[in-house]
Order: C-alpha cells, then sequence, then structure tokens
C-alpha cells in the first residue's frame, strides 16, 4: 500500500519519446507521483516532499535503485536506472516570491524570483509567466518546451540564447530530497536568494555552498529528488526572428561564426529590433560547398526588444508533415538493405526543406517562438559543444567525413554563453553547439563515433550534450572534458549531499560509466 | 548476390517495414501532458468484433474500476488511433469480422486555474 500521492506504475519496460532506446525496469518499483488534497499549498508541497522520502526509505529498504524522470526526451539512458521510474509530470505548482520570502541579501527583486516544483513544464512556466500583469519570462529556452523544469536543468537544456546561457544558467537554488531524513534548501552563498521563512516554508535544511551548487544544478538526477526549483525571469520581451540563405560559406561568414561579430554579414533587421539574442547557423552538409552561395549556409537569429501593446501573439501552424513512422522507416531501411546508404543525400535534400526554409521575419515572446518539437518518431541527435574559435574548422571536418559516410540529416550550429556549472557541457565562455540530427540508425551512429573521433585526432576540445547521443563518454573521456578537478569536485558534493544509504539508489550505469559514482572512503 | 537471396532480403524487408509502417490519426487539444512519454500503460490494443456490434471501450477514466493508468484530472490532452499494415490485412481477410487497432492516450496536466501564493 502506497502513501496518498503515489501511485504504482505497472510498467516493466520504457522507451523514451525519440525512440531511440527500450529500457528494461524491475517490476513493481516505478511510480507516479502527484500532490495530495490539502487545506494549503504548502501542506500539499510538504505531504509530496514526505512522499519523495518515502519512495528513498522503501528503495532503500529493498534494494532497488530509482530515478525521478521529467518528460523523457534524453536520448541517452541518462534519466532511468536499473530499478524503477519515478514519474513527476504531474508535480507542477508554481509560486511567486513575496519579499517576506527573500533574502535580504538577495541582489535583485522579489519579483525577480519564482519558485517551481519539478514537474513544471517549460510551456506551462511560459503561460503562467505571460499571465502576470505586468507580464514576465524565462530568460531562456531550449529550442523547443516539453521538458520538466527540473529534466531540463539537470542535463542542460540550452538554446542559442548567446548573452544568457542554457536553462540551468538561471537557477539559483534548489530544493533536494537527499535522504530518507534529509532534505535540503541549496544555493550559492556568494548568491543567496531564500529568506529563513522560506526554507521554514520548506521545513528543509540550509545549505549555502557555491561548489555544491555548482555541481547539483547539472546532475542528471543523481543527487536525489529535485522537488522545488527557484528560477530568476524577467520582464516580459519580444524577439523578432529571421530566417535567411542561403549564404556563402566564406571568410566574412567564418569570422562571424568565430567571433560572434555579426557586423560583416549584413543580416536584414540589425539595428531595428533590438540587440542580437539568439545565433544559429545551418547547413546541408550534402549540399555544400565553400563560397558558393547557392550551397551555403542558413542563418537563424533573432533580436530581443522590450514587450510592447498590441502584439499578436505567434500561432502554431498545422502544416501537412511527415508521419509518425516515417524515419522509423528510414532507419530500418539504411540498416538492413545493403546499398540503401547511396539514397542519403537525395533524401537529406528532400527533407531538409521540410526542416528549414527561409522566411518572412516573425515577432512573438519565448513561449511563441519555442514550441512544441516538431521532430516525431526514431530521430537521432548528438551535441558537440566546442569554444567559438574552433567552429568553422569543425565544420569543415564534418562536412569531410560526410563525404565518406553520408550523414541522414542536418547540422546546425547555435551560439551560447558558457555555464557555471561543473559540468555542464556549455563550458566554454564562448560555446558553440553542433547539433547533428537526423534519423535514427547505424549510419548516424557510425557518423557520430566518426566526428567525435576525428575531433579527438585534431586535439579540438569538445564535450558532448548529457542528454543526447553520446555512447563514447567514459570516465577517461569525461576527465579528458572536464578537468579531474571539476569531475572531483563534483562527486566531493554528491558525496556530501546525499545520505550514504541513498547513494546506491541514485547510482544508475551511466555515472557508473562515467566514472561519477565513487564513493569517498570507501575501502574498495 | 544470387536472385533468390536478392527476392528473399527484399521479402524480409517488405515484412519488417509492414510491421512498422501504419496509419495513425491523431487528435490534440494540447500536445503536453501529465506524464513521462510513452508510458506503456496508455498504449491498448482496441478490439471490436462483427463490424462494431461488439466492442470495448477504452479506459482512462480515474473512476472505473481495475484502471492501471488513470488520468487523475478526468481529462485527455490527445489521442491517437493507429492502424497497421497487419491489423488492415486482418480485417480484410476475416471480412471485418474481428478488428485490430492501437490506442495511444496523454492525460490532461493538472490545473492550476489561479497562481497560488506560498500562504495559501
Amino acid at each position: 500500500m502506497t502513501p496518498l500521492g503515489i501511485d504504482p506504475l505497472p510498467i516493466n519496460k520504457w522507451t523514451n519519446k525519440h525512440e531511440n532506446f527500450t529500457h528494461n525496469l524491475v517490476p513493481n518499483t516505478s511510480f507516479k507521483l502527484w500532490n495530495p488534497p490539502g487545506q494549503k499549498h504548502r501542506e500539499r508541497y510538504m505531504a509530496t516532499t514526505k512522499n519523495f522520502q518515502w519512495l528513498i526509505n522503501h528503495a532503500i529498504t529493498n534494494n532497488f535503485k530509482l530515478r525521478a524522470i521529467g518528460s523523457g526526451w534524453s536520448f541517452t539512458k541518462i534519466g532511468v536506472t536499473e530499478g524503477g521510474l519515478i514519474d513527476t509530470a504531474g508535480l507542477n505548482f508554481s509560486f511567486p516570491i513575496t519579499q517576506n520570502y527573500t533574502s535580504p541579501h538577495y541582489a535583485k527583486q522579489p519579483e525577480d524570483l519564482y519558485f517551481l516544483q519539478c514537474g513544471a513544464i517549460i510551456h506551462e512556466v511560459n503561460s503562467r509567466l505571460s499571465a502576470k500583469s505586468p507580464q514576465r519570462s524565462i530568460k531562456s529556452s531550449g529550442a523547443s518546451n516539453g521538458q520538466t523544469i527540473a529534466g531540463a536543468l539537470s542535463t542542460g537544456t540550452h538554446g542559442a540564447a548567446i548573452r544568457v546561457g542554457a536553462i540551468p544558467d538561471f537557477v539559483v537554488g534548489l530544493h533536494l530530497i537527499t535522504g530518507a531524513n534529509k532534505h535540503i534548501w541549496l544555493e550559492r552563498a556568494s548568491y543567496p536568494v531564500a529568506s529563513q521563512e522560506f526554507v521554514h516554508w520548506l521545513d528543509a535544511d540550509l545549505v549555502q555552498d557555491d561548489a555544491q551548487f555548482n555541481a547539483a544544478i547539472v546532475s542528471f538526477g543523481s543527487f536525489g529528488f529535485i522537488h522545488g526549483v527557484m528560477i530568476e525571469t524577467e520582464p516580459q520581451f519580444l524577439l523578432t526572428e529571421h530566417r535567411e540563405g542561403p549564404l556563402a560559406y566564406d571568410n566574412t561568414l567564418k569570422n562571424a561564426m568565430k567571433t560572434m561579430d555579426f557586423t560583416g554579414l549584413n543580416l536584414p533587421g540589425t539595428g531595428l529590433n533590438g540587440d542580437m539574442y539568439h545565433f544559429e547557423v545551418l547547413f546541408n552538409i550534402h549540399e555544400f560547398e565553400p563560397n558558393n552561395p547557392a550551397k551555403g549556409a542558413f542563418v537563424k537569429y533573432m533580436f530581443k526588444k522590450p514587450f510592447q501593446l498590441p502584439h499578436v501573439p505567434l500561432q502554431r501552424n498545422n502544416d501537412f508533415t511527415y508521419g509518425d513512422d516515417l524515419l522509423g522507416i528510414i532507419s530500418t531501411v539504411l540498416d538492413k538493405l545493403p546499398g540503401s546508404g547511396l539514397l542519403i543525400p537525395a533524401m537529406v535534400n528532400l527533407m531538409f526543406g521540410l526542416a528549414f526554409k527561409p522566411e518572412p521575419p516573425r515577432v512573438g515572446t519565448i513561449r511563441e517562438m519555442f514550441n512544441y518539437t516538431k521532430f516525431r518518431g526514431k530521430v537521432a541527435s548528438a551535441a558537440m559543444a566546442i569554444d567559438i574559435q574552433d567552429s568553422p574548422r569543425a565544420v569543415e571536418l564534418i562536412v569531410e567525413i560526410n563525404k565518406q559516410k553520408p550523414f541522414p540529416g542536418g547540422l546546425s550550429l547555435r551560439y551560447v554563453k558558457g555555464t557555471r556549472a561543473t559540468l555542464g557541457f556549455t563550458k566554454f565562455p564562448n560555446t558553440c553547439v553542433l547539433e547533428m540530427d537526423g534519423a535514427d540508425g547505424q549510419p548516424a551512429r557510425d557518423f557520430f563515433q566518426t566526428v567525435w573521433n576525428k575531433l579527438e585526432q585534431e586535439g579540438i576540445s569538445y564535450t558532448l550534450h548529457w542528454g543526447k547521443i553520446n555512447f563514447n563518454l567514459n570516465e577517461v573521456r569525461v576527465k579528458q572534458m572536464y578537468g579531474n578537478i571539476s569531475v572531483q569536485s563534483w562527486i566531493d558534493a554528491r558525496n556530501e549531499l546525499l545520505e550514504r544509504p541513498a547513494m546506491p539508489v541514485f547510482t544508475n550505469q551511466f555515472i557508473e560509466q562515467c566514472g561519477l559514482d565513487k564513493i569517498n572512503g570507501a575501502i574498495v | 548476390m544470387k536472385p533468390y537471396k536478392m527476392v528473399f532480403r527484399a521479402l524480409f524487408l517488405v515484412m519488417i517495414l509492414a510491421q512498422n509502417a501504419c496509419v495513425s490519426t491523431r487528435v490534440e487539444a494540447s500536445p503536453y501532458q501529465d506524464s513521462v512519454e510513452n508510458l506503456e500503460c496508455r498504449k491498448e490494443s482496441s478490439w471490436s468484433y462483427f463490424w462494431g456490434l461488439k466492442q470495448k471501450r477504452i479506459d482512462a477514466n480515474p473512476e472505473v474500476a481495475g484502471n492501471d493508468c488513470p488520468c487523475r484530472e478526468g481529462a485527455l490532452s490527445w489521442v491517437v488511433v493507429k492502424t497497421s499494415i497487419t491489423d488492415f490485412l486482418f480485417s480484410a481477410v476475416t471480412l471485418g469480422i474481428a478488428n485490430h487497432r492501437t490506442v495511444t492516450y496523454g492525460c490532461a496536466r493538472p490545473q492550476q486555474p489561479t497562481e497560488p501564493s506560498l500562504d495559501n
């Protein structure tokens, strides 16, 4: 019998959203959480805290592993475990913060803070902020908006916000359930946000520590259950999006890619609608030729300006598109039919137009601009972060590899401000994320492996998105990518924050493979 | 490659594609749902017999007994009904006496009509 607010989930296996894998689960160890009824929201929130602790105790007592899961969008097994899944998507309270709940040392105003329960999805957060008067907004978003806040921050979900960064970069506090008898409010000592009254509201222990916060903020669910998240918001703003191209892949474009100085590109709209907010370069690598404008790059960029009325909200279109099973069929053909790889360039040329085409400028809020994902079916996506200085060289290497091993997809470069998260993959002060998206299958995976090997041979420093295809990650590579000191700092923080009996509960094969499961002081 | 091997491979591929390929209709009020994606218990086989004279409801209603994966809000976000090539052939062979479809659904998320404060 489970407590009120915990439903047993009768699942023995689970397939991720993008259908890259099906994971076997231990029967009778998965549960779905919902907020039990109560007189006040505090009572309901605290009942859910107790339910998280009941689950940890239940897992320790019965010796199985648990993992909280958000929307299930990750492409890798980072978010699952060799035990049960905890579905948190129904935990979606959100609360404005008033002066009495704000630290007297907080650098901004209470209205800049917004407290969210872990399962609130980005779309929901955007909608609720837009409904305020005056309207508010999150600072940046991934390309789409169906992730839960806890899931999105735990893997370092990013967009292409060149001056803001990724989702973890506007998170300023975490309510972590770190044991059957322990839960904490964690924030940076250098950036306090919560008052003692807020910590009392949670009934949690206060921990103020920069290193521990920076570690926990991107920790893939391995620091316990994230129950609550404090984010910083800002006044609503408008983005003016331009989609242009093709542009010649020449020295002017390469210089912009290396420096984020866009003046030489003479981009339409510059200076009319505020500063550059978002910058992205896209390539059809099957139709690419340097210095040839007809076979060049496409750019997507957005300017940011204050919100103003009247504003007509953008709406999702309902164009005729490919069916849910198309990518699965393509994947099967490429894997099973000898010689079908020859079809890849023609197929990509056909589908690239569906994915991206130049369009007239459009204006919208973050909520309207970054909508539900248009990728459906069996999609492969890998993303590497590199220093922007290396971005043209990396593109040229990828184009060369594509000639030998055709990739059934496209390439986009998204520029993001670097993160402070210890293992945040957007770690370069000015990060370029190379995204390779296409139909899943052996050709795509061979291509990813070859690209990663080539970057290593050429000495180009890179990291891999935690939530996207990253099967070459291991202990050695993680240390090469982030450095021994950062990796040890992350492991130390996990050891200090998690109760010792709870550590095996939150250890999965993925973190073992990456050497992040170490228990300090353990006799091996 | 010998011709019979080519034919065998082609047949094998057609069989695999037949399993994968299907026609689906998606009805959507919102793409967002109250759960992780692809919950196994929210994908149900739907059988109807004798040209629809006998059929069973797919239940997401939390008030119906024996429902493994209820919609706690009593509301759906989206529904997909799929007919595979096998389903189509099965209906054709049985002259519509037995019919199979696969139904998948997402439940509506808990609503927060007015924003709560920490004090209420």
